[in-house]
C-alpha cells in the first residue's frame, strides 16, 4: 500500500463522520453536501502526496476539509447573511421546524447557527462541537488560543442560555458550561 | 479525542466513508473535462473577435481605406493581448488546502484583490486602447472628407458613452477590491 493510500485509509476511518458532519453544517442541501464531502475527499486525497508530517494527521485533514468547504461557500451565489458569534443573541430557528423533533430539532439550530456565522466563528464552532481543544483548534484555524477560547467562551453562554430556558424540552446541556 | 458538547452530535453520520480513490480520480477526470470547455469558449469568443477584426483589416487594405485597416489592426492587436493576458493570468494555480484556515482565506482573497486591482492595466487598458484607437480613426477619416467639426458632429456622444462604460467597469472592480482589502486588514488583525 502506498503511503497516500495509507494515510487516506487511516485518515478515513478517523475522520469520515467528523466530515460529513462538517458537509451537512455548511450546506444545507443534502445532495450538495454529498458533493462537497466528495470534494473534500478528493482534496485530502491529493493532499496526502504532500504530507510528510508537518503537523498532526488530525490538524491536516481538517486544515484541508475546512478549507475546501470555506471555498464552497465563498462559491455559493446566495446564502444568510452573516453575523458574528458577539452580535448573536439567540439560536436562529430550524429552516423546517415542523418537520424536526427533540435531538433532531436541536442539531438542526445548531447547523442553522453554523451557517449564520461567519470564517473564522463557524470553523471554531464546527471544531469545538467534534469535542477539540483550543490548542488543537487554533493549530486548525491559525487563530491564536486566546482567540479561539473567546469565541467557545461566546458559544457556550449562547448555547446554555438557549438549552436552559424553561419552554425548551431538549436534553439537558449541563456540558456547556463546563 | 474527545467529547462531544451536544449530545447526538456525534452520532449523526456516524457511519460516514471516505470516497474510493478510484471514483475520485473519475470525478477529477470530469472536473478537467469541466474547466477545458469553459476555456474552450473563451478562446472561441476571442478567436470570433480576432477573425472579425482581422477580416476588416485586410479588407480595408483591400479596398484602400488605410486608416479603417490600421484601426482594425489595432484592434485585433489588443483583443490578443487581453487573451494572452487571461491566458496566462487564469492558468490553474495550485492551492496547498493544507494550511491553516486564516492563511488560506487570507490567500483567497489577496488572489481575487490583485486580480481585480490589475483589471485596467490588462483588461479595461488594452480594450481601452483598440477601442478609442478606432474611434479616433474614424474620425480622422471623416474628418478628410467633411472637416474636423463634422466628424465630431456624430460621434462625440458614442465616445462619451463608451468612456463612461469603462469608467463604470473600472470603479464596480475597485470597489470590490476595496471590500476585499477591508475583509484582508480584518483577518491580519486576527492571526
Amino acid at each position: 500500500m502506498s503511503k497516500q493510500t495509507d494515510l487516506y485509509a487511516k485518515a478515513g476511518e478517523q475522520f469520515a463522520s467528523a466530515l460529513a458532519r462538517l458537509a451537512r453544517a455548511v450546506e444545507r442541501d443534502r445532495d450538495k453536501a454529498r458533493d462537497l464531502e466528495q470534494d473534500m475527499h478528493a482534496a485530502l486525497w491529493s493532499s496526502f502526496a504532500r504530507f510528510e508530517n508537518q503537523c498532526a494527521l488530525k490538524t491536516w485533514v481538517y486544515r484541508v476539509a475546512h478549507n475546501v468547504a470555506a471555498d464552497h461557500v465563498a462559491k455559493a451565489t446566495r446564502g444568510p447573511k452573516r453575523v458574528p458569534l458577539e452580535e448573536i443573541g439567540e439560536l436562529p430557528s430550524p429552516i423546517n421546524q415542523e418537520a424536526e423533533t427533540g435531538q433532531s430539532l436541536v442539531l438542526e439550530q445548531v447547523r442553522s447557527l453554523i451557517r449564520q456565522l461567519p470564517f473564522p466563528d463557524s470553523q471554531v464552532m464546527l471544531l469545538w462541537l467534534e469535542g477539540e481543544s483550543t490548542k488543537a483548534i487554533a493549530e486548525v484555524t491559525g487563530l491564536s488560543p486566546s482567540a479561539v477560547g473567546v469565541r467557545v467562551h461566546r458559544l457556550k453562554r449562547l448555547l446554555a442560555a438557549h438549552f436552559e430556558a424553561p419552554s425548551n424540552e431538549t436534553p439537558s446541556h449541563k456540558e456547556f458550561a463546563s | 479525542m474527545s467529547q462531544f458538547p451536544i449530545p447526538g452530535w456525534a452520532a449523526d453520520v456516524a457511519d460516514a466513508q471516505f470516497t474510493d480513490p478510484v471514483l475520485l480520480n473519475e470525478r477529477a477526470t470530469k472536473f478537467e473535462r469541466t474547466v477545458k470547455r469553459r476555456n474552450l469558449v473563451e478562446y472561441a469568443a476571442g478567436a470570433l473577435c480576432l477573425i472579425a477584426f482581422g477580416a476588416m483589416s485586410i479588407g480595408g487594405v483591400v479596398e484602400g481605406q488605410l486608416v479603417f485597416a490600421a484601426a482594425s489592426a489595432l484592434c485585433f492587436v489588443c483583443v490578443l493581448v487581453v487573451l494572452w493576458q487571461l491566458q496566462k493570468r487564469g492558468s490553474y494555480e495550485p492551492l496547498r488546502p493544507e494550511d491553516n484556515c486564516l492563511s488560506h482565506l487570507r490567500d483567497q482573497y489577496d488572489r481575487q484583490y490583485k486580480a481585480l486591482r490589475s483589471v485596467p492595466l490588462w483588461y479595461l487598458g488594452p480594450l481601452a486602447v483598440g477601442v478609442f484607437g478606432f474611434h479616433t480613426a474614424m474620425i480622422a477619416q471623416f474628418a478628410m472628407i467633411g472637416g474636423l467639426s463634422k466628424a465630431l458632429e456624430g460621434t462625440w456622444q458614442t465616445i462619451a458613452t463608451t468612456a463612461a462604460f469603462f469608467g463604470f467597469v473600472w470603479w464596480l472592480n475597485w470597489f470590490a477590491a476595496r471590500k476585499l482589502k477591508k475583509q484582508i486588514d480584518q483577518i491580519d488583525a486576527l492571526s
